[in-house]
């Protein structure tokens, strides 16, 4: 019950080096991530040779619906069960074109797997950072601990310094005081004599 | 193969280049469409398909298509397009 298939003229139009605006608001229509392989480039040189492709009516007639005639019409509100099994019939048609479900679902899969792929990432990056927020709080600590440690440091140096300044005093009053008595006991020795 | 580049302005008026790979003319539905990609990091690419509309100060602009059916029209030349190709 498929439509008969025909072909439909394409005109290809040059805009290379064209200035473009976009005016989309929802989500794009996209082929996402198709891969740059051998098919690609047939798909490419295949845009640029080819003036013409296979559609079939039912297709041109779905964008277009003022092309289609009356009894196609009824198509799109099925009344009888004949209507409804031609429409059934379009429709595993369509699905009869294995090429594009293949590739619909090759794409499902592929974002699927893109999806999963970037959960792993997202989850590593988050723990990659809590990390590193573990070791800027530690270093943190650790050079207040080193400032506190340095301060103490200089105040026993100086402490030190002055305990040696003074011992160094007591020094010189007992070396002074060592002087005189050895001086007295030199005396003491001479009247004996 | 030598890339088409084509540079695309979006809402914030924002410029963005992308490589042409095909606009073409469907005469019997007076459509126009394009198809583009963006640059890619890796060797796998998203293909962009639009509507595209031409003001009448000669600005061409890239629409939404209006719904899936329009879309799988559009892919669906594209392979068969890879299939003559």
């Amino acid at each position: 019950m498929q439509s008969e298939e025909r072909q439909i003229e394409i005109i290809p139009l040059d805009m290379s080096n064209a200035i473009l605006t976009k005016r989309t608001s929802g989500m794009p229509w996209t082929l996402r991530r198709y891969k740059i392989d051998k098919d690609f480039k047939r798909f490419l040189s295949g845009l640029e040779k080819t003036r013409k492709g296979l559609i079939s009516e039912s297709d041109l007639e779905k964008i277009n619906p003022n092309l289609a005639n009356g009894s196609q019409q009824k198509l799109e509100t099925p009344t009888s069960l004949a209507d409804v099994m031609k429409l059934l019939g379009i429709l595993s048609g369509e699905i009869a074109s294995k090429s594009i479900y293949k590739d619909l679902r090759k794409y499902i899969i592929d974002s699927e797997q893109l999806k999963q792929a970037l959960n792993t990432d997202l989850s590593y990056f988050s723990r990659i950072d809590r990390q590193r927020e573990d070791l800027q709080n530690l270093s943190y600590q650790q050079a207040k601990i080193i400032e506190e440690k340095n301060y103490e440091i200089s105040k026993l140096n100086r402490k030190n310094q002055l305990l040696e300044y003074k011992v160094s005093e007591l020094q010189t009053v007992i070396d002074s005081n060592n002087l005189e008595d050895s001086y007295e006991d030199y005396n003491e020795r001479k009247k004996v004599v | 193969m030598k890339e088409k580049k084509i540079t695309i302005y979006n809402s914030n008026n924002h410029s963005f280049e992308a490589e042409l790979l095909l606009c073409f003319e469907v005469p019997e539905i007076s459509n126009k469409y394009i198809v583009y990609s963006f640059p890619s990091l890796d060797e796998l690419i998203t293909i962009n398909v639009g509507k595209l509309k031409e003001s009448k100060d000669n600005k061409y602009y890239i629409e939404e298509l209006d719904n899936e059916e329009e879309w799988n029209f559009i892919k669906k030349i594209m392979f068969e397009l890879v299939k003559e190709g």
